[in-house]
């Protein structure tokens, strides 16, 4: 009977909770879908991404995470022996990421272990600040480039949202004239055509993010290269050696620069494929939340979860082949077969 | 020639390029899933090496279908927008 009464009263609040959004579900705050990064405010006339905000939160993020969990360690605390909570997680964490490498690399793992580490840990934490509530939602109005701007409706004393069903056009003067960000908090310089510039985006959905990260793998990929074989790195793909011993040699002299080819669309495959992934996550959650903002994003904040996660690790395990692909020379290659 | 006449072919030009891209990759990645779960079932000691390797194939082939993405991006946000 209590149970039956639990229920009944947990149905209600979900009824009302929809209802409730339903009503405000006119004045949905729905993101604009944009592909670059926006700037919501600048410092000295350098405007400062919100996605590089967000990147600055999730190095934080990270940082003080690995601190907890090295802490007992760094002080020498004999209780270090025993890792429990953050230092346990950690712990996991390396222990299967070194599995890894050591299963990928071989002898090679050692060296590559700490990149990798890095790199799956940074893109992890980047990826999973999209569950944060707020994140491409909350900001500062703007009076849009191009496109429509929306009228804006005041929620509350100061705080603004965007009316979706109320699209209004930008005047062309408009345009011109507000053309220096204005702040939207302030009513008398509120635009009449709008949309709303996020203070946080999620680091990975924007192209800079991901193709950083790209460029600095691909650099790193070709520096352990040449660490490793010395000058005879650079035969992968000018094949001279090859050339000499003339019939398939020509062959192999062709295939390394293929080789040549294939390293540079790595980096476009490397770049697109986190941006892709996030920014289309970002996209789906969204759209879902605006269609029935309770219970029905659940099911897709559990896939995003695993999205990001399976996006880090496909990112670091890649980098972690390719590193140890550079780095095998080629005469062993061959020996193999 | 007329804006919306060009802008529908871009968007159609966008949605046929990711569409058909999309195509190969996934016949490529239901194969090699296939085979990585046959192996797996075979010889369920080995999964952790498959699992390594199966992956980084499905990512060489997902690459392809990110270019095709590549494409469909440059026409919808590059060329004439």
């Amino acid at each position: 009977m209590n149970k039956l009464i639990k229920f009944v009263i947990f149905i209600a609040v979900i009824v009302g909770l929809c209802s409730l959004a339903g009503a405000l579900g006119k004045l949905g705050n729905f993101p604009a879908v944009a592909l670059p990064a926006e700037a919501p405010f600048s410092i000295g006339g350098f405007p400062v991404a919100n996605t590089l905000i967000t990147t600055l939160i999730a190095d934080a993020v990270l940082l003080l995470f690995v601190f907890a969990a090295m802490r007992k360690i760094r002080r020498g605390d004999p209780d270090a022996d025993i890792p429990r909570g953050a230092q346990n997680i950690f712990e996991l964490m390396m222990d299967a990421l070194y599995g890894l490498s050591k299963n990928v690399a071989g002898s090679n793992a050692a060296k590559i272990f700490p990149i990798m580490a890095t790199i799956f840990l940074f893109v992890l934490f980047a990826n999973w600040m999209e569950m944060v509530p707020g994140m491409e939602s909350i900001g500062t109005m703007h009076t849009p480039h191009e496109g429509t701007g929306f009228k804006p409706v005041e929620l509350i004393a100061g705080v603004y949202t965007v009316d979706r069903a109320q699209p209004v056009e930008i005047a062309a003067h408009a345009a011109e004239g507000e053309a220096a960000p204005a702040e939207g908090k302030h009513a008398d310089e509120l635009c009449t055509s709008c949309i709303v510039v996020p203070f946080f985006r999620v680091p990975t959905s924007d192209i800079n993010t991901t193709l950083a990260l790209a460029l600095v793998t691909m650099v790193l990929v070709q520096v352990f290269g040449f660490r490793a074989l010395g000058g005879a790195y650079i035969y992968k793909f000018i094949n001279i050696p090859a050339l000499q011993k003339g019939g398939m040699g020509i062959m192999f002299f062709v295939v390394g620069f293929l080789e040549l080819i294939s390293e540079i669309s790595r980096i476009l495959s490397f770049a697109f494929r986190l941006l892709g992934n996030i920014f289309a996550g970002g996209v789906l959650l969204f759209v879902m939340t605006s269609l029935m903002p309770f219970i029905l994003p659940v099911p897709f904040y559990g896939l995003e979860l695993f999205v990001g996660f399976i996006q880090a690790l496909v990112f670091s395990m890649l980098s972690l082949a390719f590193i140890s692909g550079a780095m095998a020379s080629h005469d062993s290659h061959e020996a193999h077969h | 020639m007329e804006k919306a006449l060009v802008d529908a072919i871009r968007f159609l030009g966008a949605g046929l390029a990711i569409g058909l891209g999309a195509i190969g990759p996934g016949i490529g990645i239901g194969i090699l899933m296939q085979g990585a779960l046959q192996a797996m079932g075979r010889n369920p000691d080995a999964s952790s090496n498959i699992q390594t390797n199966m992956i980084l194939g499905v990512a060489f082939a997902e690459a392809i279908a990110i270019y095709a993405l590549v494409v469909a991006l440059i026409l919808m946000f590059v060329v004439g927008a």
